[in-house]
């Protein structure tokens, strides 16, 4: 009776809260105060998929529920991104009949890395996919080997991994489980053969920290590796992108299944690739996959296109805090080959919590936007000096560079000046304060 | 002129962007006039620090930590006598530890330290310490701004090298953070703090070219460190106020 009690009451606040604009996190919350164990008293679908790692989590997700809704599937997913355990009781209770019973195909869940112990503590999922563990938000979370550990604790012996294999700190949790599965990107013609970040994250072993040779680099840490004192390397992988053109826009996944890009950032391929992996895992045909993803749009604000003035807008949505975010776009940027011009804002760090910590910037390759076709870089918001710092170190021709501190000063001089393509690299913190002074196409 | 410095586990001691505090100090050198040589090292078998006018290592992960403690500790004796004739060193994140006797990591296993001074550094694997930081320095004029992120507690510090406004200290309860022995600075702060505040890499430059005959510290606009500075203070004030 209790059960029943409490997922109405759920279902209740989640309706309420749906109105008022709090209803993906809250509803949860009330329910474990409640019932602190409820998750574990459910009856939960035969395929439960956890996503979690540093970057990419929300896109994989949403293009794991596109793929598998297209194919006919039912899925419950987190779209909000509430990702820790309130955010993720309150999407399954509001799936779930009042028995207890929820009702979709697939439970697709997003987790936050560093809480994903407490989320799976009273059940498991059945496929674990982890992308990457970059440095991220390490004000909060310390540094990626502090996130490893949490993580750690939050996987089940009877959960079947889904690793990326090009990542090392990731790669090291499929030791001794024989049913994991892993993604990877073979050599490409875009791979590299040295480090292009300003660290090396994958330069000591994360095993033993004897020193790892890479084969080649993709990106930042993202490549194939090997430890020249334990032998720890990349293992071999069961779903991979196999060949990529990136000037086409097109990637080729176990050598048959063709998928064109509607945008061609590396990061990009990953999310896919890991989203076609788990849907292979519940059953579908790799073509099917391919035939659902080809060409697909984010929803989740991740790219927005947008005019100023005579300027044709696009926003790369980064994440402040983390600098191969950032590093991905830049490079994006840079691969484009068309004038532009670059606006780059840091206002609030966080949405969630006040820091005033800059030492991120420093973590950043901004030398990616030394290329000819990009004409001036705007700086502006808060800590407009901090980035203005970080520019004069690099090679940039000082002419180029434009610090504005004022975001509607700023905006107000691109909207008048030029009309060359503009790009805009900033956080979800800080994006508003775009948006609302342009055209969203 | 040259001065040296010696950037030492540059790759291994570099997780929040602290290669900088050797960007800024080589550009803030040469301003005065002086030609900039720096070493990058991942281990001090080949060095000799008494080469150096300037021994930098910054912040890494636990285990990081514990890789160059092993490596410098096959050194001890020759850092510890650069320390005591006076080499300037600065010591940032959990660098800091290393400069007193003991670490014990999570699982209570103890580490020996360099032993300059006798204090002793907990870790604690559950729990981890962050947040912005103001501070003050009894040899600096105006606030240094930062921040903290550790798992330990270090106890015993005879003499600290800030005052806490905002952020913690040392150990729980405890307003005194980081450590000064002699010229060698050790401050749980991470980062580019030389890159944030201006006023005290001006003292560490000064500090440096102590003994260079007819030095004088040339001043400089450094407008956009000012700013930077000065903006995080403010914001962090306002932080400070509401709490």
């Amino acid at each position: 009776m209790k059960l029943f009690f409490v997922i109405l009451i759920c279902k209740l606040l989640k309706l309420i809260g749906g109105i008022v604009g709090r209803g993906s996190s809250l509803p949860g919350q009330i329910a474990l105060k409640l019932y602190p164990d409820i998750l574990s008293r459910l009856k939960l679908p035969k395929y439960i998929i956890a996503v979690t790692g540093s970057n990419g989590k929300t896109s994989t997700v949403e293009m794991i529920a596109a793929i598998l809704q297209k194919n006919g599937k039912s899925v419950a997913y987190n779209k909000e991104g509430s990702n820790q355990i309130e955010g993720v009781t309150t999407l399954i209770l509001g799936g779930c009949t009042l028995g207890g019973k929820m009702k979709s195909d697939i439970l697709l869940i997003e987790s936050d890395e560093r809480y994903a112990r407490y989320t799976f503590k009273y059940f498991a999922p059945t496929h674990y996919i982890m992308t990457n563990l970059y440095r991220d938000q390490l004000t909060r979370n310390g540094h990626p080997e502090w996130v490893y550990e949490a993580l750690s604790h939050s996987i089940h012996d009877e959960t079947q991994l889904i690793l990326n294999a090009d990542d090392p700190l990731i790669s090291r949790f499929g030791a001794g489980r024989e049913n994991t599965l892993w993604f990877g990107v073979d050599r490409l013609p875009t791979s590299v053969d040295h480090n292009d970040g300003i660290y090396n994250d994958g330069i000591y072993c994360p095993v033993c920290g004897g020193k790892m040779e890479y084969e080649y680099y993709h990106y930042n840490h993202i490549g194939s590796y090997h430890c020249e004192k334990c032998g720890f390397k990349r293992h071999k992988t069961d779903f991979t992108v196999t060949q990529a053109d990136m000037e086409k826009g097109e990637i080729v996944i176990n050598k048959d299944c063709k998928i064109p890009l509607a945008f061609t950032g590396m990061y990009n391929v990953y999310n896919i690739l890991a989203a076609f992996a788990a849907c292979s895992v519940v059953g579908l045909d790799g073509k099917a996959i391919a035939g659902s993803i080809g060409n697909y749009m984010l929803k989740n604000g991740r790219i927005v296109r947008f005019k100023l003035g005579r300027h044709d807008g696009t926003l790369l949505a980064s994440k402040h805090e983390n600098s191969v975010s950032y590093d991905q776009s830049l490079k994006y940027i840079a691969s484009r080959r068309e004038k532009c011009s670059v606006l780059v804002i840091v206002d609030a760090i966080s949405r969630k919590y006040f820091t005033g910590e800059t030492s991120w910037l420093w973590d950043i390759n901004f030398e990616h936007l030394n290329c000819e076709h990009i004409e001036n870089i705007y700086l502006s918001g808060t800590y407009v000096n901090d980035l203005a710092l970080r520019f004069s170190f690099t090679d940039i021709p000082r002419e180029k560079i434009k610090p504005v501190g004022d975001i509607r000063q700023c905006v107000d001089y691109i909207s008048e000046h030029g009309d060359e393509k503009l790009y805009c690299v900033t956080c979800f913190s800080d994006k508003e304060k775009l948006l609302t002074k342009v055209e969203v196409l | 002129m040259t001065l040296k410095i010696l950037h030492l586990y540059n790759d291994l001691m570099n997780l929040y962007g602290e290669y900088a505090n050797i960007s800024i100090l080589e550009r803030r050198l040469r301003e005065q006039g002086f030609e900039v040589e720096v070493v990058k090292a991942d281990s001090c078998a080949d060095i000799s620090f008494s080469d150096f006018d300037f021994i930098y290592i910054g912040s890494g992960t636990e285990s990081a930590q514990k890789r160059a403690l092993e490596d410098i500790m096959t050194k001890r004796d020759e850092f510890a006598a650069a320390a005591e004739s006076g080499t300037v060193m600065l010591l940032t994140g959990n660098a800091f530890e290393m400069l007193g006797s003991s670490v014990t990591d999570g699982s209570g296993k103890s580490f020996n330290a360099l032993g300059l001074c006798g204090f002793e550094t907990t870790e604690n694997s559950e729990r981890r310490i962050t947040g912005d930081a103001i501070c003050t320095c009894r040899f600096v004029a105006g606030e240094l701004v930062g921040f903290i992120n550790k798992c330990s507690e270090t106890k015993g510090v005879d003499e600290p090298l800030f005052t806490m406004i905002m952020g913690a200290g040392n150990s729980i309860n405890d307003k005194n953070e980081g450590c000064r022995f002699k010229n060698v600075f050790g401050t749980h702060l991470i980062g580019p703090l030389l890159v944030k505040n201006p006023h005290f890499t001006k003292y560490m430059v000064e500090l440096i070219a102590r003994n260079i005959e007819g030095f004088s510290y040339k001043a400089s606009a450094l407008a956009y460190e000012r700013g930077a500075y000065e903006v995080t203070l403010r914001e962090l004030k306002k932080r400070l106020a509401q709490a």
